[in-house]
């Protein structure tokens, strides 16, 4: 990646904390740290902005930080308005970033900053000088020995020293100026270095922040609290000063803050309030960790999808290869060769489980997005809604969380439109004025599930039905259990709502949320109770990748059955089962239908006695009849080549120990 | 076929072929395949080739020639086939690889169209070596159908 590159995978960094940090300001407004964040992530963006020349987000960002330090201190209230506004510029810093132009949409923002901004400016003069008189300064020598090639990494010198200006006073000293400094710059040859000194409120932080783009070595931050700290290291390993030439600095920095080297009592005290500052904001960032931005990047690497999955791709066909070492290896009497193939198997599960969850992230991560989903939808339909979530902290693959997006929001999307009731409506049905919607996650077994509960109006199933025999789904003579009744939502062209609003029921509606959960080998469910609203369910498995299955085999080819679907297995004679005509077993008092795979796949001979397999997917029953059960194994899933996606009675395939391939069984496909 | 290519030759069922080598991936010993019971006639069925799961077609009965009978030194050419969504790897079973040549583009004539006991329709040109007559099969005409149906 090129530092450009960078820059901008950084800034959308920045701006998703931002939005994060709104969010908790639409929960809690007046949220100090919050405003603080907020604040802080604009300055970011200003600074860096600067750096690589994107100049309308300097602008945009400029206004912003600028309209935020009014908040911050007091001048202006964070509400509503402005928190759409500034909703509003995180969309159009994104899309700046990505190169589209976005002028008017910027001098629209900053109108309308100006006009809040003008409202209260009589305010703003007497509390900022009572401001400046109530925090203290602390001074900091910055020495910048930028790298030769920091022209090529497209960091402007500059915009580094103009953002140093606005941390309160400073001063730059050139060193080393051979050549003139402008000459320096039109050439691109620099052979200076610059010490800065700096007198500023803001925290040691703030200052690093303006050199981020910068190499660790290529800067140097040196706090100042005595005199003495000009001639001792660190100060002194880069530069050496006469005496006279550390008065002029002292006297430079006595301007700035009179009491500075006063006493002996009052440099302790700077210390000591720094180290209090430093275990403070140490005890912040336990805290915070998880739950706003900045201090996460402590000990994160951004890794590209492409990279992981090769990973993960080399890590199965080690593990697979270590079974089939172990295949060899089966008749070995050599006891050491043995235990290395035991410490490999080890080995080899270790490695897997790590890599798998290196792809796992938090559900967490798409919070954000929800949010802001469900604050414009509800603001366009003028219903009030409560968003509340529990166990987003649970860990979901990657690829998985990605794909899952869409449909939660189509969910969510009709929940609010056509689940929850208006404020007036609500009301009258002595609900609580906002609408209640829950997301949820959990774990179970292989699984995790993910639901969204709204306490809305409910499904009207009376309305479900009639709708379905209008289309033809339903047949108008047949009762159907409230559960079928359910699915007829998932089936394509369906929709209740009476009026296609543009929010939801675009005629692409849940059945392709069923249809993309279902190609992420996870289910969707809904209950529900008329008037008291509705709970989706999702069930996934917890990666893509990872199977136990149940190896059988039939006619001398072996094949797979995810376990979770197997209810019961048994062994049966092959007289009794083909008795009849019908395809049907008893199986707990109730007729079973049974599929044989050896007659399935047209073969004629039979084994003397078949073992019957209980399949159980989503409530629906099938039995399987094959050759025998070889055994249980956790495989890698694989799935099938695009020449293959006709064959439906297979779902995907895994590589066995031997080296050879097994196919994977989608039972519910097996009849025709 | 305007421009110069390598072709991989090789023979089935006594006739001799020629492919690009742009789409061949690699040339392997077919072991291991497993059926695949419900799939296309065509296809023989699959192989783990590194971790994979590939799909074997028999080439002769994807062209009309009949049916490749396997043996033990019966060869599979993995291709690779670009398509709009990806790549797709499939592979063919042949009798034997014979060589790998340089082709430029005048030695390539049009091909024969008629009484070739085949479908024609797969092929891109004929080359002419000293003995005899490659027929330069299209990776991308003999799956037409199956990638005309991908995009849907």
């Amino acid at each position: 990646m090129d530092l450009q590159q960078e820059y901008i995978v950084e800034v959308k960094e920045i701006l998703k904390n931002l939005e994060q940090s709104l969010m908790e300001l639409q929960e809690s407004p007046n949220n100090p740290e919050e405003i603080n964040n907020v604040y802080r992530y604009l300055h970011t963006l200003k600074g860096s902005a600067g750096l690589f020349g994107y100049e309308d987000i300097e602008r945009l960002s400029h206004e912003m930080e600028y309209l935020y330090s009014d908040i911050r201190d007091g001048i202006i209230d964070q509400d509503d308005f402005i928190l759409d506004l500034t909703l509003h510029s995180v969309d159009v810093f994104i899309d700046l970033i990505d190169g589209k132009n976005a002028r008017n949409e910027i001098e629209k923002i900053v109108g309308d900053i100006q006009t809040l901004c003008d409202s209260s400016q009589s305010k703003e003069s007497s509390n900022i000088n009572q401001e400046i008189k109530a925090r203290s300064s602390s001074a900091y020598i910055v020495i910048l020995k930028p790298g030769e090639n920091i022209f090529k990494r497209g960091i402007k010198i500059q915009a580094i020293l103009e953002e140093v200006e606005e941390l309160g006073n400073s001063e730059t000293i050139i060193h080393n100026e051979t050549v003139p400094l402008e000459q320096q710059l039109a050439d691109k040859k620099l052979v200076s270095f610059f010490e800065l000194l700096i007198a500023t409120e803001d925290e040691p932080d703030e200052i690093k922040d303006i050199f981020m783009f910068l190499k660790g070595d290529e800067f140097k931050i040196i706090p100042i609290r005595s005199k003495a700290d000009l001639s001792i290291p660190p100060y002194s390993d880069s530069i050496k000063l006469s005496e006279k030439e550390i008065e002029i600095r002292v006297e430079k920095f006595t301007k700035w803050i009179p009491d500075l080297f006063h006493t002996q009592a009052k440099k302790e005290a700077v210390e000591i309030s720094a180290e209090l500052k430093e275990m403070r904001q140490e005890e912040k960032e336990d805290t915070i960790e998880i739950v706003s931005g900045k201090k996460r990047k402590n000990g994160h690497v951004n890794v590209s999808t492409e990279k992981l999955d090769s990973l993960i791709n080399i890590v199965s066909e080690m593990v697979t290869f270590r079974s089939e070492l172990q295949h060899l290896m089966q008749d070995q009497k050599n006891h050491k060769l043995n235990e290395a193939i035991e410490k490999l198997e080890r080995l080899t599960l270790k490695l897997r489980d790590s890599a798998f969850n290196i792809r796992l992230v938090p559900l967490n991560i798409i919070k954000v997005k929800l949010q802001r989903l469900i604050r414009t939808i509800s603001k366009d339909l003028g219903k009030e809604v409560e968003f509340i979530t529990d166990g987003l902290d649970t860990e979901l693959d990657r690829g998985m969380i990605n794909a899952i997006e869409a449909p939660l929001m189509h969910i969510i999307r009709n929940a609010i439109d056509h689940g929850l009731e208006t404020p007036e409506e609500r009301l009258q049905h002595n609900k609580e004025k906002k609408g209640l919607l829950k997301f949820s996650s959990f774990n179970s077994g292989d699984h995790v599930f993910i639901q969204i509960q709204d306490d809305g109006k409910g499904f009207d199933l009376e309305k479900i039905r009639q709708k379905g025999i209008e289309k033809g789904i339903l047949n108008k003579h047949k009762e159907y259990s409230d559960k079928e009744l359910l699915n007829v939502i998932f089936f394509p062209g369906f929709s209740t709502a009476e009026n296609v609003s543009k929010i939801s029921g675009r005629g692409v509606g849940m059945d392709v949320v069923k249809k993309e959960i279902s190609s992420l080998r996870g289910e969707v469910e809904i209950e529900t109770e008329k008037g008291l609203g509705a709970i989706f369910t999702i069930r996934l498995p917890l990666t893509l990748t990872v199977l136990d299955t149940l190896v059988v085999n039939v006619s001398e080819q072996k094949y797979l059955i995810p376990i979770s679907e197997v209810e019961y297995c048994y062994v049966a004679e092959h007289e009794e089962l083909f008795e009849k005509k019908s395809r049907q077993i008893q199986f707990n008092g109730q007729l079973t239908p049974f599929v044989s795979l050896r007659e399935f796949f047209g073969k004629k001979d039979f084994p003397k006695n078949e073992t019957v397999v209980v399949i159980n997917k989503n409530d629906t029953k099938i039995a399987v009849v094959v050759d025998g059960i070889i055994g249980k194994l956790q495989t890698v899933y694989k799935p099938l080549n695009e020449l293959l996606k006709s064959v439906d009675c297979f779902s995907g395939a895994s590589i066995l120990g031997d080296g050879s391939t097994a196919l994977l069984l989608n039972a519910l496909k097996l009849q025709n | 076929m305007k421009n110069d290519i390598h072709g991989l030759l090789f023979s089935l069922q006594k006739e001799f072929f020629g492919i690009s080598v742009e789409n061949v991936l690699r040339v392997i010993n077919l072991e291991n395949l497993i059926r695949i019971p419900k799939a296309p006639e065509f296809i023989s069925g699959a192989i783990n080739l590194e971790g994979n799961v590939v799909p074997v077609v028999d080439l002769a009965k994807k062209i009309d020639l009949g049916k490749t009978p396997i043996h033990d030194k019966s060869k599979v050419i993995i291709l690779e086939i670009n398509n709009d969504e990806g790549d797709i790897q499939v592979g063919v079973i042949i009798d034997d690889v014979l060589d790998v040549v340089h082709i430029s583009s005048s030695e390539i004539q049009a091909p024969p169209l008629e009484n070739m006991g085949f479908d024609t329709n797969t092929l891109d040109g004929m080359y002419k070596s000293n003995e005899h007559f490659y027929m330069i099969l299209s990776a991308k005409k003999i799956f037409k159908r199956e990638l005309a149906e991908l995009v849907q």
